[in-house]
């Protein structure tokens, strides 16, 4: 018996830059967020699994079903692209209703099903607008509906939020990971931005350079990065100590006076809500970034002043594994 | 403080109201007095009893809105047939050379429509290599057929360019979108990429009919009284008749018969112009040899080399030997030599230097209208903008000749014989005015409001340090625009001309008039080689400014 979704070993080269043998395992109602720098290959991987590209070798199975070859109006994959690809010259519900036509639908079928994901989705009142007439969480749940009323197998989403501002942003996010828990969809959901992959996610994976290089739960991805590369991109500090090359999160710093595992010189500090955020020179190559509570600044803090760190917690990393 | 006084803030302001108003001032003085003038001049006001009444005069005006009609529609039909699998063909494959393709393809449209019409006499006439060896390919060269086929070779490349236009300008994602919720290929043609060709296509067919409505040279030159339009009776009937009430009332009745299409030209416009979609992608396929490729490459192929006769017979028959035999120069000898004395008393050349002082002028003219407009409009942020942009189209509801028949009878009494120059600059201006304005528009479009605000706040001048720099290929393009509607425009100058003002348009149909027809195909390639001149230049001015860019 197959994994619901299961990718075997994709490749498809794109001018210089390859999708290196991919492969990819998931459970159906499951949620996993693949995260990179911009240029890393996930929304490449998001076009061949969707049909849009076709891989030069490897199978792509959804649902026990092999869609390698499928053109993408055949697979029932769902993609909600990154500029949401509203139908400009439809209304909201003619922009829903679009894939119910396509598979040929009667009218009263398709007038209950848009009405019920309309409903669900908050935008009943807004089905007679056009996307020009919307704001920008309005579009988002336009574009969600008509990817979920034709109920795929399978949801790609290539960072739908990234272009709502920071308060809209959460709203819309914690309402989209409530509605994958009420229907349980099976979604990849792409994303550089990592409080957005760590939120919404189950799985999580690491991509950088056409390749997957790690993947777990998003709990273990976060607390034990295996690479320098991936530790950098979860903001971890990556220093060299006594002969290890170590991760450390700049939450894991604390000031002392005494017994410090390290120093730094203050480059610069600032105050970000609960934390202060300090960050400072080791040596003239290493740096190193420090989230200190508020209260435990004890000594007044000046451009220049050399402080002492304790490591509470650090993950081992390979040291063969620099930049 | 006084920067934040209300009313020197107001007088700030105030003063870009005359540029932006500019264009408008023109043509109320170029085109609406005259125009509103000559109706209020009429006396007994307008007698609709010649255009309804079952008189000789009625039953004129009835065969002459008929004759625009049929013309107007077929040429928009067959335009449209031609036209729209090409600009599809275009649209969804990208070709090697495919800038010189469309530069090439979308050439004639840009051709002075005496220049086209003499090609095609020379094609197709009675007299022609071709009209001699296929005697049924003569129908192309005379009567409505003729007349049909010049519009459809000006028109059907315009409508292939609009249509490849909106076809690229799909967004891919959209397209992808529809692909991934289920939707076929037809389907995604119908809702999605084909839809904005569709549309595209309509609004090159519209544009077709305007002008095939009131076309003028081809149903003069080769069409004959039995197929003139509107706009040809009213030329015919002034020019020979000399019955100015009646070609009052049929410029009249033109008008109102054009406001409609020309609207509805306007609203398609402002609705592709409205529609932005941000972070577009262009779906353009590569590599792709399938059946339509093949098709759409042969198709291109017999495009082009139709162009190409065409264009290259005009070449052939002014190096034809009246009597037969070898080539000959002597149609080009005759345009520097005492024939053109003879027949038009004036110094050869003169023609040529007409055309280009009126080429000039013009163009220097309209694009400071634009640049006057465009910065006006800007620095007002004026809300009444749509109502005023629809108003620079007045002179495709005014048709040329109308234009130069009012122009001649309300300014003509009180200008002097001797600056009839300034009536034709003045009418070519008003001609090139909805062209370049447009160009002009598109173009500082892309320039950031913000920027000129940046300017000003520096304390810069922003028109000529910030603006006009960023739009200077569009300048450059607006000039040689303007410099080519002035050497092609033949309706409007022709009425206007005397022997000693004439351009080389106008000289070309006189001599065809007087049977110099081997000095009219030199003249014809002459003036074709200078617009394809023009139109390189203008691409090439375009694109260098944009790589700069």
């Amino acid at each position: 018996m197959r994994p619901y979704v299961d990718l075997e070993s994709i490749t498809r080269r794109y001018g210089d830059f390859t999708l290196g043998s991919i492969s990819l395992k998931m459970g159906r109602g499951s949620v996993f967020t693949l995260m990179g720098p911009s240029g890393s290959g996930k929304t490449s991987l998001l076009r061949v699994i969707s049909g849009l590209d076709v891989p030069e070798s490897g199978r792509i199975y959804v649902n026990q079903e092999d869609v390698t070859n499928l053109p993408p109006n055949k697979r029932n994959i769902g993609l909600i692209f990154q500029d949401l690809a509203l139908f400009p010259h439809m209304s909201a519900f003619d922009n829903i209703a679009f894939g119910l036509r396509s598979r040929r639908l009667g009218r009263t079928a398709i007038d209950a099903k848009v009405e019920e994901m309309a409903g669900l989705l908050g935008i009943s009142k807004l089905l007679e607008r056009r996307p020009g007439e919307m704001s920008g969480g309005e579009r988002q749940r336009v574009a969600l509906a008509r990817s979920l009323v034709v109920e795929p197998s399978l949801l790609l989403m290539d960072e739908p939020l990234s272009s709502l501002d920071p308060q809209l942003r959460l709203r819309v996010r914690s309402e989209l990971k409530a509605l994958i828990r009420g229907l349980s969809l099976t979604i990849i959901y792409v994303t550089h931005d990592l409080e957005d992959g760590l939120y919404l996610g189950d799985y999580a994976g690491y991509m950088s350079g056409g390749k997957i290089l790690e993947s777990d739960t998003v709990e273990q991805l976060y607390i034990n990065p295996g690479t320098r590369e991936l530790a950098e991109f979860l903001g971890y500090n990556v220093i060299e100590l006594n002969g290890y090359l170590l991760a450390v999160h700049p939450r894991d710093l604390k000031i002392v006076t005494e017994n410090q595992d390290i120093s730094g010189t203050v480059k610069s500090f600032g105050f970000e809500g609960t934390d202060i955020r300090i960050d400072a020179s080791i040596d003239e190559k290493q740096f190193l970034a420090a989230l200190v509570p508020f209260s435990d600044v004890h000594k007044k803090l000046e451009h220049g002043i050399r402080l002492g760190f304790r490591i509470s917690r650090s993950v081992r990393l390979d040291p063969g594994d620099k930049p | 403080m006084d920067q934040h006084n209300g009313i020197v803030h107001f007088q700030y302001r105030s003063k870009w109201w005359l540029p932006f108003f500019a264009p408008i001032i023109f043509l109320a003085i170029v085109v609406i007095t005259p125009f509103a003038a000559l109706i209020a001049g009429r006396p007994g006001g307008l007698d609709l009893g010649y255009v309804f009444g079952a008189n000789p005069l009625g039953e004129l005006w009835q065969k002459a809105l008929y004759n625009s009609l049929v013309q107007g529609v077929l040429g928009a039909l067959t335009s449209m047939a031609l036209g729209f699998p090409l600009g599809v063909f275009l649209g969804r494959y990208r070709l090697r050379n495919g800038n010189i393709i469309r530069s090439l393809l979308i050439l004639p449209f840009f051709l002075p429509s005496i220049v086209v019409v003499t090609a095609f006499i020379s094609t197709f006439g009675a007299t022609s290599t071709l009209g001699t060896i296929f005697p049924g390919t003569r129908i192309f060269g005379t009567g409505l057929t003729g007349i049909v086929a010049v519009n459809t070779f000006f028109n059907a490349p315009l409508v292939a360019f609009l249509t490849s236009g909106a076809i690229e300008g799909t967004d891919m994602s959209l397209e992808e979108s529809a692909a991934t919720l289920g939707s076929g290929r037809i389907s995604s043609f119908w809702h999605i990429w084909g839809r904005n060709g569709m549309l595209a296509a309509l609004s090159g067919g519209l544009i077709t009919f305007l002008y095939s409505f009131a076309g003028f040279t081809a149903p003069l030159v080769i069409g004959g009284p039995g197929n003139f339009t509107v706009e040809a009776w009213i030329y015919f009937v002034v020019k020979t008749l000399s019955d100015v009430n009646l070609a009052v009332t049929f410029s009249i009745m033109q008008s109102l018969i054009l406001i409609a299409p020309v609207l509805l030209y306007l609203m398609t416009w402002s609705r592709e112009r409205t529609v932005v979609v941000t972070g577009m992608r262009q779906r353009v396929r590569e590599g792709i040899r399938g059946r339509f490729y093949v098709a759409g490459m042969a198709y291109l192929f017999a495009f082009l080399a139709m162009d190409a006769l065409i264009l290259a017979s005009m070449l052939v028959e002014s190096l034809s030997n009246v009597q037969g035999g070898s080539m000959t120069l002597e149609g080009y000898r005759e345009l520097f030599s005492g024939t053109i004395t003879g027949a038009f008393g004036i110094w050869p050349l003169l023609p040529f230097m007409n055309t280009i002082f009126y080429g000039v002028l013009t163009s220097l003219l309209v694009t400071l209208m634009g640049a006057l407009w465009i910065t006006g409009k800007r620095r007002l942020r004026s809300k009444a903008d749509d109502a005023l942009d629809s108003a620079q189209f007045l002179p495709m509801v005014i048709p040329s000749v109308v234009m130069a028949f009012s122009i001649s009878v309300v300014y003509g009494s009180t200008f002097p014989a001797s600056l009839t120059w300034l009536l034709i600059i003045a009418v070519q201006s008003a001609v090139a005015i909805p062209v370049v304005l447009r160009i002009i528009s598109a173009g500082f479009a892309r320039i950031p409001e913000n920027l000129w605000e940046a300017a000003a706040t520096l304390k810069g001048n922003a028109f000529f340090e910030v603006e006009l720099p960023l739009a200077g290929s569009t300048v450059a393009t607006a000039l040689m625009f303007g410099f080519a509607i002035s050497i092609g425009e033949f309706t409007a100058t022709n009425f206007l001309s005397t022997y000693t003002f004439m351009p080389i348009s106008v000289e070309i149909y006189q001599l065809q008039y007087q049977r110099l027809v081997t000095a009219s195909y030199a003249l014809g390639t002459i003036l074709l080689v200078v617009s394809a001149i023009s139109f390189y230049i203008i691409q090439k001015i375009g694109r260098g400014f944009e790589t700069i860019r």
